[in-house]
């Protein structure tokens, strides 16, 4: 499985029904929502793009850090560049679900893209430093990102921390 | 090998599916589905939009189907024409799931005695029978005699007393809950007051003192001459969030604390019943978690319908007001989401409420997901599985991981698919015990059968595969003697 969608759909699992919280965020005044996993994986891709917009960042700006040597300040852009149009998708309404999917798709491929730029050009102890060492960035970025969509404060921290661990886990996985 | 759960255990395991179903809210709201689920199955539509008209109390409530979006609303949707908007005729509601309940439990006391007694079966129909009578129209107190012998209530004298009592009464409220002695709707609102006694930010004796009040003032403590006396406080938390003595910004932080401590308990027991490695124990979990969500539910929509709300001043109060409306909304729709997994658990596709067979059918399961992933299927297996599991609740965690190992199998996956298959029926034998005693579905067996067949398909070893599936291992790992009548 490509790395982006296994942790797209580990955000998901984290998340799980609460997914509702976006849905009532983007959809219809007093409508109660059953089902549905698109909006979710949607959801997922986004906030992932979120955690990797941070981690860029802060890498970025502290470029003492052994990722920001490494990484260099162009590439760095240019990843900026591709993810944070993900990063800011604030279209979770669809009519038809299957739109929904094909977004999630298209996603995936920058994602993945993403990725694999940077698992190429860093060492695994380089990536891995990379990806523990921006917590402030990485969990204000999710929270930000959660608040914008309709999650309540109390789950806006519950959630932060709880995707910044999840999704670290993941990416440092082989 | 799929016989491993027939007997007693078996049958208690589907009574008590259907008496979740039944309980969760009242046995009568449950049988009103139960004939709505019924009309709406004879109107079968394919379009993309339409919506069922429901009708009750002169109010209507709509099922929309959009595009894939299902959501009910109180709104007729615009976008929806007239001729696409079906009217679900109003029929009374009968005793379809009573009579099925009795027929379950008279072949379960034809099995075993012991069990059926063991289980309190009999209370359990009795009390379900009472919840049909025309005693339970009109307004009935068994919450009171369900704590009976804690204590009396206005005698109590002290701080630590009073919440003693309350610790009490909650724990004996949703223990009979638990076993199905009373019904959702019967402890919802004394659960909360109790609550939101424990909860209180100034000395409880005010709370007496509310009490004492209203008895003096609006019953009044005689009634023909015999002293009244006062077993329980009034079930109600706006009675005191709407006292004079309750100022605003106390009354919306104090209700929305307690229905943020309900929803906190019911996400608790929801995900704790996703880990479980038996699907009564998930199911058990799930039931629990729905009154907790009910209680929540009921707390926030008090809050929010305070009349001194508007007059708020705090920050802490302001925020948690924006914040009830969206987290009552959510409170409302996972009680949906559990109710319908806990009906599509006892009736599986048959409930009209998903398209999946019922999980306490290992074989059934197994066909329904090795079709979606046979390469003649239109859907995607594994976003179904997940969508079922995160979006649905309908299964634990432990039959997502199995159908998901399934999956990969079948997609032409086999070794990656065998480890995770193997993972999951390492835990399965750690919890057979718990459940053969609950009279689980047989996955263990029916999970080394397909393993074989993939190892045989892809000529790798699968011996001790074989072994496995038989039923002499589970007898073994039961270490069970072979012909127990009971079992």
């Amino acid at each position: 499985m490509e790395k982006s969608k296994r942790i797209v759909l580990g955000i998901n699992e984290e998340i799980g029904a609460d997914i509702s919280y976006v849905r009532r965020k983007h959809g219809d005044q007093d409508a109660a929502y059953f089902t549905g996993i698109e909006i979710g994986i949607v959801f997922g891709g986004t906030v992932l793009a979120n955690f990797l917009l941070g981690m860029l960042k802060g890498a970025t700006e502290e470029v003492t850090t052994a990722g920001g040597k490494q990484l260099g300040k162009s590439l760095a852009k240019k990843l900026i560049e591709k993810l944070t149009p993900i990063a800011n998708q604030a279209q979770f309404k669809e009519a038809d679900t299957r739109q929904l999917a094909q977004l999630a798709a298209s996603h995936e491929q920058e994602l993945d893209s993403v990725c694999t730029t940077l698992i190429a050009d860093l060492t695994k102890p380089e990536f891995d430093r990379l990806v523990d060492g921006q917590d402030a960035l990485e969990t204000a970025q999710i929270r930000d990102h959660l608040a914008r969509n309709g999650f309540t404060t109390k789950k806006v921290e519950i959630y932060s921390e709880r995707l910044v661990r999840r999704i670290r886990l993941e990416l440092k996985s082989e | 090998m799929d016989r491993m759960p027939a007997g007693a255990p078996y049958i208690l395991s589907e009574v008590r599916r259907l008496l979740r179903v039944l309980m969760g809210e009242t046995p009568r709201a449950a049988e009103q589905n139960f004939v709505n689920l019924m009309e709406m199955s004879k109107v079968r539509l394919d379009q993309n939009l339409w919506a069922y008209e429901i009708m009750a109390d002169g109010s209507a409530t709509y099922i929309v189907f959009d595009h894939g979006t299902k959501y009910t609303t109180s709104i007729r949707p615009a976008q929806i024409p007239q001729e696409r908007v079906i009217p679900i005729a109003a029929s009374p509601a009968g005793d379809n799931l009573r009579n099925r309940l009795r027929a379950r439990a008279n072949a379960l006391r034809e099995v075993s005695t012991g069990i059926f007694e063991a289980a309190q079966i009999g209370a359990t129909l009795d009390s379900v029978d009472f919840l049909y009578s025309e005693a339970a129209k009109g307004p009935h107190y068994r919450h009171i005699e369900a704590v009976k012998g804690i204590g009396e209530f206005l005698e109590l004298n002290n701080e630590e007393a009073i919440r003693n009592w309350c610790t009490r009464c909650i724990d004996r409220l949703i223990e009979s809950y638990g076993s199905y002695l009373l019904a959702g709707d019967e402890v919802i609102k004394p659960v909360a007051t109790l609550l939101l006694f424990d909860f209180c930010p100034f000395p409880l004796s005010a709370l007496l003192e509310m009490n004492r009040d209203y008895l003096r003032y609006g019953v009044g403590q005689t009634v023909m001459g015999v002293n009244v006396s006062m077993p329980f406080p009034v079930p109600d938390i706006k009675f005191y969030l709407e006292h004079p003595a309750v100022p605003a910004n106390v009354a919306v932080v104090w209700g929305t604390a307690i229905a943020r401590e309900f929803q906190n308990k019911a996400e608790v027991y929801r995900d704790h019943a996703k880990t479980r490695f038996t699907v009564e124990q998930f199911l058990a979990g799930l039931y629990l978690a729905l009154v907790y969500y009910r209680c929540a539910l009921y707390a926030f929509r008090a809050v929010l319908s305070l009349k001194k709300a508007k007059a708020v001043t705090s920050q802490t109060a302001k925020s948690r007001l924006d914040e009830a409306p969206t987290e009552a909304d959510l409170c409302e729709e996972y009680r949906v989401v559990i109710a319908a997994s806990l009906h599509a658990a006892s009736e599986g596709s048959a409930s009209r409420l998903v398209n999946m067979p019922s999980i306490a059918n290992a074989i059934q399961f197994s066909s329904w997901v090795d079709w979606m992933a046979s390469p003649t299927s239109q859907v995607n297996a594994e976003i179904e599985i997940r969508q079922a599991y995160d979006a649905q609740l309908v299964m634990p965690t432990f039959l997502r991981d199995l159908a998901i190992g399934r999956i990969t199998c079948i997609k032409g996956e086999a070794t990656k698919g065998l480890a995770k298959l193997q993972a999951v029926t390492r835990e399965l034998e750690k919890h057979l015990r718990e459940a053969v005693i609950l009279g689980d579905p047989n996955y263990l067996s029916s999970t080394y059968d397909f393993m074989a067949k993939v190892g045989e398909n892809h000529g790798m070893e699968n011996a001790e595969y074989l072994r496995r599936a038989q039923p002499a291992y589970v007898q073994a790992l039961l270490d069970l003697a072979p012909s127990s009548p009971e079992e």
